[in-house]
């Protein structure tokens, strides 16, 4: 294999496939290295973009607001946030995200996965748990199911038997009780059976509808309710969601969605899956290997050192991006110390720079509270280019996005999936040549 | 020259006790550690783990049970709903009693299906996963 690219792209989740996908444009060769799937194959369908920093969990829904404005006011309010990072370098990071936004739709509209059409306000969508959450953008099987289009319309949330992970009892229950009295829903449940499936998770279930439960499972459902809304759990198809849409359209259930998922998630791997073919589509050759080491010379990475099966080869390119994620990706690493894997980039947690610190220090009382562990990532200036202690650029022809940058959570800040949007789509063309 | 005098006197000390030691084992026939061990756990399934599967335990441990590996490499069928992650496999086979028996299914898997590229977000080899496992079936008795 010839090992020389122009630009190579570390990590293949959404910040690393948005990069290898816009740096094509440019005409370059382009490799992507990845150990593994990252966190957005994990995630739950819901494209977070940019939650209300003024907002508290469980208020009410009417309080939801445009995703522009929360993501202006997250670049106003908190520095250290990668839209702040790039709004201080003179971008407009909700102008340059709608063009984010617009570039993946077409990207993954064209490998079978389309998105639900974005509007200024954020979508309501149930989730597994009984609850809801704002997100800005989801796959269209999961968009059908905001909850403000369904306001006052009879909404059933259809349970699988034998799939546990999915109590549309409780989750109608507790969607009735909390959002009723505002006027949505009402909520109820039905318990549904998928031949060929006797029991386990998601994954199960959704390999038997794939398998040849379909047909049977849809003819089953057409006589459910014609004027009600229907919400699956996630289920509908790992790789062959439009054709399971497509069946169930074909016996006339037309008004359903699915809900948010948990890991194992299908809608999670269904993105990350369709991230592949896109890249695939577009030439970009995908190296299933782990970077070892780098090899730079004064302000310039030349090499990458990789294994593969058990041999070490050299990788050269003239442009690289570093978009390896965080803890669960394996770009910032804390065992011993905290540390950035590839280059052994400073690792910050607000203005901290953080080594050998006690990881306690970084974790609050509160399982689901803000803890600033989660936060920890590289700096990077305006133009995504990691910085090193002193403030001086690492390398002139390295960028850096996604999770592995500092000043967010990717998880739990509501803004995951569209930072790493944003970082790579602006990485990308960066290293593309600024296009 | 003290401290010298001191730890020679404890060397021959510890040295007459080892030859006693051997004399007594040799006697009284003895079985050495490991035979041993599998006496005693054998029986039940228990194998010995040695250095190498300890270090590929601490690797597996990185395992946070997403369901990736089942969904990219179709594990599920072979090992039942309840063993599903790698890292409940090896533990299970090497130590829990009650589930030998369901981990000793994914033996069944063919190591051809395993072949293909790993997913895993955490790094954990699947097919690292499997030669562990038969490596420990091998130690069975």
């Amino acid at each position: 294999m010839d090992n020389k690219f122009d630009i190579v792209v570390i990590g293949s989740g959404m910040a690393g496939a948005v990069a290898a996908l816009k740096a094509v444009e440019s005409g370059k060769k382009i490799a992507v290295i990845r150990r593994g799937y990252g966190s957005t194959a994990l995630s739950s369908g819901a494209i977070d973009l940019a939650a209300d920093p003024l907002g508290a969990p469980g208020r009410p829904l009417e309080d939801n607001r445009d995703w522009q404005k929360n993501l202006k006011e997250i670049a106003r309010r908190d520095g250290f946030h990668p839209y702040a990072v790039l709004a201080a370098d003179g971008n407009a990071p909700d102008l340059e995200m709608a063009q984010a936004l617009n570039f993946i739709y077409r990207e993954l509209q064209g490998v079978g996965l389309p998105l639900f059409p974005v509007t200024g306000k954020n979508l309501t969508l149930i989730n597994p748990l009984g609850g809801f959450k704002f997100t800005g953008l989801a796959q269209e099987s999961q968009g059908k199911g905001d909850l403000e289009k369904l306001k006052g319309k009879k909404t059933i949330i259809l349970g699988v038997k034998n799939l546990p992970e999915f109590p549309a009892d409780y989750i109608a229950r507790a969607l009735q009780e909390s959002i009723g009295p505002a006027g949505y829903g009402p909520f109820s449940a039905r318990e549904i059976e998928i031949p060929g499936f006797s029991g386990g998770t998601s994954f199960e279930a959704a390999a038997a509808l794939e398998a040849d439960g379909a047909e049977k499972f849809a003819s089953a459902l057409a006589g459910i309710s014609a004027d009600a809304h229907l919400i699956f759990p996630p289920i509908l198809g790992a790789l062959r969601a439009r054709e399971l849409s497509e069946t169930l359209q074909k016996f006339g259930v037309m008004d359903f969605s699915e809900s948010l998922a948990v890991p194992t998630s299908i809608p999670g791997f269904r993105l990350q899956s369709a991230l592949d073919r896109a890249l695939e589509k577009r030439g970009v050759t995908i190296l299933n290997s782990r970077v070892i080491s780098a090899g730079n010379d004064a302000h310039r990475v030349q090499s990458l050192q990789v294994e593969i099966k058990g041999r070490e080869e050299k990788f050269e390119g003239q442009g690289f991006i570093l978009a390896t994620g965080k803890y669960l990706g394996g770009g910032i690493e804390r065992g011993r110390i905290f540390r950035e894997t590839v280059f052994d980039l400073p690792v910050f947690i607000g203005e901290k720079p953080v080594k050998e610190d006690f990881i306690k220090d970084f974790l609050t009382r509160e399982p689901l509270g803000p803890h600033p562990a989660f936060r920890a990532g590289i700096r990077v200036n305006g133009k995504l280019k990691p910085l090193l202690l002193n403030r001086e650029v690492f390398a002139e022809n390295l960028w850096a996005a996604g999770s592995v940058l500092a000043g967010y959570d990717s998880t739990g800040d509501g803004a995951g999936l569209g930072v790493a949007i944003l970082t790579g789509f602006k990485a990308g063309a960066e290293a593309g040549g600024g296009s | 020259m003290k401290k010298q005098g001191y730890a020679l006197i404890n060397l021959g000390w510890y040295f007459a006790l080892h030859i006693i030691e051997l004399i007594f084992r040799f006697l009284g026939k003895k079985a050495p550690g490991m035979k041993r061990f599998r006496e005693n756990y054998g029986a039940e399934g228990l194998a010995p783990l040695s250095r190498a599967n300890r270090n590929n335990l601490f690797r597996l441990s990185g395992c946070i049970g997403c369901g990736l590996c089942r969904m990219t490499l179709n594990l599920h069928p072979a090992v039942g709903a309840s063993l599903s992650d790698p890292e409940s496999l090896s533990i299970c086979l090497t130590r829990s009693l009650p589930d030998i028996q369901a981990a000793r299914a994914s033996l069944q898997l063919s190591p051809d299906s395993l072949s293909g590229n790993s997913f895993c977000p955490r790094g954990v080899s699947i097919s690292g996963v499997y030669d562990f496992l038969q490596s420990a079936d091998r130690e069975r008795i």
